[in-house]
């Protein structure tokens, strides 16, 4: 059985029932309108509106969820001895982001967390953080263009604050 | 009053023209599950970015990663004086901590540099700097030479708080009172070290027992190492007989009780050499322990030698039975989880050292 997600440039997706279970929003959705998948004659008659996702980013949800739709449900990973989240992002994943510009990237992201798919954000927010590891603030506000408002007597106080070893 | 035109007061960079900032168009929570996925060092270069992030940013510092690749040393100097001393592993460079709450290098460990021009933390220093405690993971934590009291506990507490899974050598320290001591356990057994080493920690075998079942209660395969070293007149007062072997008069604790040998087999590694423990209760131990598949070792005494009628009983429909140059091993069937052990004869002594070595590969 299929299912109809609209986005917000009315954009109509038509998407297996089980590609849309994977995000839990539609999941949500399609059980308060009633939707299920023995009863094609509500899976026909409704759409799920999807205001907060464009066309072109749905399409690359869609991709990925495609891609993923036979995945073993993930059990939450524990946090390291550290106390770090870690999560290993797949060979196909680090491919398939590649494709994205950071702000397309950044617009999935969004869509992920929206559509709470947990598998795609978590590899978008892994991908984000291992850009942003082990640079100097310089280089990381360079990198997305981050304009600092912060003035260099803010600044200051901010490394007094933070600093716990003397070199 | 500030100058207007004061340069320092000017934002720092100018917005750059190309480009647009995405980043800082995410909502908070996707901000917050990206940073906690960085470590501290880099959470204080995001703080220098812009106030919003930076902002962010401190929320996440909660569950951001600990920096890696330390050890550290906790003793009393002088009353009210604490010494904290790091060592960074990976470069082999000694810290101490200053009273400033800041840690000041102090040289290679091998050299071991001074550290005269700056003043060991009081307590309350100490306790103001668990914020810089609460980066580091620890690999080992060392409390030596302590004199416990409620200031002590106060800082202790709070460092526990913030380091779970650490493994701690506890040695050479002294308690006020019984109350201190049990409010001590209390926390040690809060903050779920993953491993725990003592030395001279019970001069009482109940105390020891609860402390063990509750240990194995509340971490999964802990590690667990008590040496004692017990002067020659307390001996005779920690001697307990057990049910059907008299126990000899250098061992201090006797335990034969079916559910306290249970509890040890919930322990990844264990070894303490003045325990004996009754031979008829060990094979459903060892087996339940070997159920677990983790490497380890266990190092005690018990009463008399492990014969194959001891074994087979609990080999049940997993597990399998080798011998080999008087070394017994069970395996559990079609996998590589093993354990290997020996009991042997300390000089016409009983009881008898027992080692088991649990393999999984």
């Amino acid at each position: 059985p299929n299912v109809k997600l609209v986005t917000s440039d009315n954009e109509e997706f038509v998407v297996d029932f089980r590609i849309a279970k994977m995000s839990v929003t539609v999941s949500r959705l399609m059980e308060a309108m009633n939707m299920s998948e023995t009863d094609d004659a509500s899976l026909l008659s409704n759409s799920i509106p999807l205001p907060n996702v464009t066309k072109a980013v749905m399409a690359r949800v869609i991709e990925w969820c495609e891609k993923h739709k036979n995945d073993e449900p993930k059990e939450e990973k524990e946090n390291d001895k550290r106390g770090r989240t870690t999560h290993v992002v797949s060979d196909w994943d680090k491919e398939f982001l590649k494709n994205d510009e950071f702000g397309r990237l950044c617009q999935l992201m969004g869509a992920a967390n929206y559509l709470e798919i947990k598998g795609l954000f978590n590899d978008i927010s892994q991908t984000i953080a291992n850009m942003i590891h082990g640079k100097k603030s310089d280089e990381i506000a360079e990198m997305f263009n981050i304009h600092c408002d912060l003035t260099e007597a803010e600044k200051k106080e901010i490394r007094k604050k933070t600093a716990w070893c003397e070199d | 009053t500030r100058n207007a035109h004061d340069e320092t007061d000017e934002p720092s960079t100018k917005r750059p023209n190309r480009g647009v900032d995405f980043i800082s168009n995410l909502p908070n929570d996707c901000l917050v599950d990206i940073f906690s996925r960085l470590d501290h060092n880099d959470i204080d270069e995001v703080a220098l970015i812009s106030k919003r992030l930076g902002g962010v940013s401190e929320i996440s510092r909660s569950s951001t990663g600990k920096l890696e690749s330390y050890s550290l040393r906790i003793a009393h100097k002088i009353q009210s004086e604490l010494s904290i001393v790091m060592d960074r592993l990976d470069l082999c460079c000694t810290y101490h901590l200053t009273s400033k709450g800041t840690f000041k290098k102090v040289g290679r460990s091998a050299t071991m540099g001074s550290f005269r021009d700056a003043q060991e933390p009081t307590i309350t220093e100490a306790i103001l700097a668990v914020t810089t405690l609460k980066r580091l993971y620890f690999n080992i934590i060392d409390l030596h030479s302590i004199s416990i009291d409620d200031d002590f506990l106060h800082f202790f507490e709070h460092f526990c708080t913030n380091h779970p899974n650490n493994s701690i050598s506890i040695t050479s320290i002294r308690f006020a009172d019984a109350a201190l001591k049990q409010r001590f356990f209390s926390i040690l057994l809060e903050a779920k070290f993953a491993s725990i080493k003592m030395e001279n920690m019970f001069d009482n075998e109940k105390l020891l027992e609860i402390f063990l079942k509750d240990y194995s209660d509340s971490v999964v395969l802990a590690g667990f190492s008590l040496i004692e070293r017990l002067k020659e007149h307390s001996r005779s007062n920690l001697v307990r007989v057990s049910r059907s072997h008299v126990a000899p008069l250098n061992i201090p604790y006797v335990h034969t009780d079916n559910e306290f040998v249970m509890h040890i087999s919930r322990f990844g590694e264990f070894e303490h050499h003045g325990l004996v423990i009754n031979t008829d209760w060990l094979m459903p131990a060892i087996a339940n322990r070997l159920r677990l598949r983790k490497k380890g070792e266990w190092a005690f005494n018990i009463t008399r030698d492990i014969n194959k009628d001891d074994i087979i009983p609990v080999l049940g429909t997993d597990l399998g039975m080798d011998c080999r140059d008087g070394k017994f091993i069970i395996r559990i069937c079609k996998t590589f989880a093993r354990v290997q052990f020996k009991s042997g004869n300390r000089v016409s002594q009983h009881p008898l050292e027992f080692h088991a070595t649990f393999f999984y590969d």
